[in-house]
């Protein structure tokens, strides 16, 4: 049996040898996209005006991308955040968002809109695509970068939010602007 | 078009207290970072998790099948072999070594264990809990790993119950069969701003079975049982206290007089999340066991046990470092025929643990753990471990492990004497060591549609120094370690949500084992008395969700004959009709063994018996 477990550890050794072991995950922009809007939760704080009452969900809305909400919708259920249930909500244009604490808005031009330009001094996160998103008053933005997702953030618009961010989503952060 | 088909499939699955789906959600933000983006990828992709053999039985599946108790529970678990012996006993085992005191398998009650330091195995009449607040039993087949230490050898079982937060609100189940009847009765409310509790009370009774001398079944069981679950969180501390007290009684025997077993056990446990990084949680527990029964043995036991974890996330390393004490005090009276020498003990354990799971890369895991145990019969024995997972998909998993696994002498192997007085004709075990066993292991998790799951995994064990008799020049029976030998296998489970409202899960093991005796050995029974295992077993289940708030669920298992002593295979057929008449009603019908009026799981003479065909109506109740 010593021969059957030296032999274990040799071909573990020659698998990691060939580079096989060492390649990264592969995956569809819209299934990283959701991971990405619930992992945010855990680095941002929301008063305790946000919610209706201490059992309320986190809510999730998606506008603009059917699949991005799909795939939450998906992924959100048995999940919680902050001691609290999440949840996802297909959102269309000029529906109320007073309970929405995170918005995707999969159609970058809708940013420009006055239905969610009333969104940026509210407590509710703004997250888009582009880099341009940012100046559209997005708090995050998915940038692609090297075939791999990551964020920017704009420290002024989250500022106005009033949300509480923690300093390592910033640190993760690809850039961020509007660092004072 | 596919992906909004799919989309309507997953969505209709219930969400009774559902487990989140793996996916790229549990990965984290530093790990999302380095995914490669593919434009291929339209299906919802699942990220598979642990590089083990696992078989999880749902909250959803307890209710579904429409048991009462947790061994008959525990056959949902493809991976498991589960043989009723009587209307009370059980011999339940992983990957052979099937016996009435089979010491292979490591069982727990939400931390706390339960296998009796007499034998190394689990009386199974003394354990019990409300299956309705069962939010999950992990089945894992295979040495589980640094943390659950030596007896882990074939298997760990973990049955953990829902937080009392999870379990607001009164419940009442009430059961009442032809041959089983019981009731259960839970509250849970509120204590303070953070806090919960719930207590409950549980009673059950289940008739004879039928002995096949043909002499009456003496064997009727009635079993009691109350506890209570507190869970509280301050901050990051988050505590639980649990206890339980239960009281089991069999019918009284000619000559023998009844079984009767009673105990209880308090269990605190503490956890503190320091930072993003760093979480450790401290337990401790007091169980206390009673057991009389004339003509076996007279045992109490109380364990006394306390552990110790804490788990630190370095970069690409997830460490976890735990050492656990426990201290044991045992007292055996005689039996009829056996008896312990001397019949009080006082026995310590200490061990201590530590693993490293390491990122090689987004995609790949490479754990190397070890667990150092001291026991009061060999002192210190090491297990070791090492596993690799790799993710071919977020969704696909292909993992291997080795592992050196140890099985500790109890009691039964060192100072069992029969008869109860000398000259003995059995004289213990004095120079009993600990049992070994080295496993590898290879297995795939696959999700090749997206209402397709798929797994597999081929073992194989050596196992050294197995317990055997020997023989003097007079005679006189010693227990040594003169057997040897290896078993290896197969398992596969398959889940497949064929349509809207109806899925269908199967599994099945195929077990090969080769034991012999070691050169010197002259053990007149040979292997024989170490397990008693089928090649082959398998199951099917057919769960519906109908329209009118009906629920059908149709099971199907068999199980290949048993060697020696020889007991024919069987197949059995479970079906439950359950209709949600209002959402805090459901009532519902079950049938066990539906087409079998009489059959025979496993023979333990003098009282082997058979299992009985048995029809129950259940009502259970929960306001909302």
């Amino acid at each position: 049996m010593q021969r059957v477990v030296a032999a274990w550890f040799a071909l573990v050794a020659a698998l990691w040898s060939t580079g096989v072991l060492a390649q990264p995950l592969t995956g569809g922009a819209d299934e990283v996209k959701a991971a990405y809007l619930y992992r945010f939760l855990a680095y941002v704080d929301w008063p305790d005006a946000a919610f209706a009452s201490p059992n309320a969900p986190i809510v999730i809305g998606v506008v603009g991308s059917d699949a991005v909400a799909a795939e939450l919708a998906r992924v959100l259920v048995g999940r919680t955040a902050h001691g609290r249930p999440v949840a996802a909500r297909r959102l269309a244009s000029g529906d109320a968002f007073d309970d929405v604490h995170v918005l995707y808005a999969g159609d970058a031009a809708l940013l420009r809109s006055a239905w969610l330009q009333r969104a940026r001094e509210r407590p509710l996160l703004l997250v888009a695509d582009g880099f341009q998103a940012l100046d559209a008053g997005a708090c995050i933005a998915f940038v692609l970068v090297d075939d791999r997702l990551r964020f920017d953030a704009s420290l002024r618009a989250i500022d106005r939010t009033g949300l509480r961010v923690s300093s390592r989503l910033l640190a993760l952060a690809q850039r961020v602007v509007g660092a004072p | 078009m596919v992906a909004a088909a799919i989309q309507a499939i997953l969505g209709t699955m219930p969400a009774h207290a559902v487990a989140p789906a793996p996916s790229y959600a549990d990965l984290s933000l530093e790990e999302l970072a380095n995914v490669v983006i593919t434009s291929v990828a339209r299906r919802p992709q699942a990220l598979a998790s642990a590089p083990a053999s696992v078989f999880v039985i749902t909250g959803d599946d307890l209710r579904r099948a429409g048991v009462a108790t947790l061994p008959e529970a525990l056959r949902l678990a493809p991976n498991l072999h589960v043989a009723a012996i009587d209307a009370r006993e059980y011999a339940i085992s992983a990957r052979g070594f099937t016996s009435i005191i089979a010491n292979k398998l490591l069982v727990l009650v939400d931390g706390r264990t339960v296998y009796s330091p007499l034998f190394s195995g689990v009386f199974w009449d003394a354990q019990d809990v409300v299956l309705a607040d069962v939010e999950r039993i992990e089945v894992i087949s295979g040495p589980g790993g640094v943390t659950w230490g030596t007896n882990a050898v074939n298997g760990v079982i973990n049955v953990i119950t829902k937080s009392a937060g999870e379990t607001q609100g009164a419940l009442g189940i009430a059961l009442a069969g032809d041959r089983e009847r019981g009731l259960v009765a839970r509250y849970g409310f509120a204590g303070g701003s953070d806090a919960h509790v719930r207590v409950y009370a549980k009673g059950f009774q289940r008739d004879g079975s039928r002995p096949v001398d043909g002499s009456p079944a003496t064997d009727r069981w009635d079993r009691g049982q109350a506890g209570f679950r507190a869970d509280g969180a301050a901050g990051r501390d988050a505590w639980t206290l649990q206890g339980d007290a239960y009281r089991g009684r069999s019918e009284t025997r000619p000559v023998y007089g009844a079984v009767d077993v009673s105990g209880g056990n308090l269990l605190g446990r503490w956890s503190r999340r320091v930072n993003d990084r760093v979480d450790f949680d401290v337990q401790g527990y007091v169980d206390r066991a009673d057991r009389t029964d004339r003509f076996l043995l007279q045992d109490r036991v109380t364990l006394v046990d306390l552990e110790a974890k804490l788990r630190w996330l370095a970069g690409e390393h997830r460490w976890l470092f735990g050492a656990d004490a426990r201290r044991g005090d045992d007292r055996s009276d005689p039996g009829v025929f056996f008896a312990f020498v001397p019949p009080s003990r006082t026995q310590r354990w200490l061990s201590m643990y530590a693993q490293d799971e390491i990122a090689l890369s987004s995609r790949t895991q490479l754990t190397l753990g070890v667990r150092f145990e001291r026991n009061p019969y060999t002192g210190w024995e090491s297990l070791p471990n090492a596993r690799l997972a790799f993710n071919l998909t977020p969704r696909d998993l292909l993992w291997t492990s080795v592992s050196r696994a140890v099985r500790s002498p109890a009691r039964l192997d060192r100072e069992i004497v029969f008869p109860p007085a000398p000259p003995y004709a059995l004289a213990g075990g004095p120079d009993f060591v600990s049992e070994l066993a080295t496993t590898v292991e290879a297995g795939v998790r696959a999700q090749p549609l997206a209402a397709l799951g798929l797994s597999a995994t081929l073992f194989q064990t050596e196992y050294r120094r197995l317990r055997s008799a020997q023989l003097d020049a007079q005679g006189v029976v010693t227990i040594a370690n003169g057997i040897e030998g290896r078993v290896r296998g197969l398992e596969a489970t398959a889940q497949w949500q064929a349509m809207r409202g109806w899925r269908l899960t199967a599994g099945g093991v195929w077990l090969d084992k080769q034991l012999h005796l070691t050169a010197g050995s002259n053990d007149p029974n040979g292997p024989a008395p170490l397990g008693n295992d089928p090649r082959q077993q398998w199951s099917v289940r057919s769960i519906h969700s109908m329209p009118g708030s009906l629920e059908f669920e149709a099971a199907v298992r068999h199980v290949g004959a048993l060697p020696e002593p020889a007991v024919p295979a069987y197949t059995a057929v479970d079906l439950r009709l359950a209709w949600q008449a209002r959402p805090s009603l459901e009532l519902s019908a079950v049938v066990r063994n539906a087409f079998d009026p009489w059959h025979l799981e496993f023979r333990n003479d003098p009282f082997t018996s058979e299992i009985p065909r048995s029809f129950a109506l259940n009502l259970r109740w929960e306001p909302r």
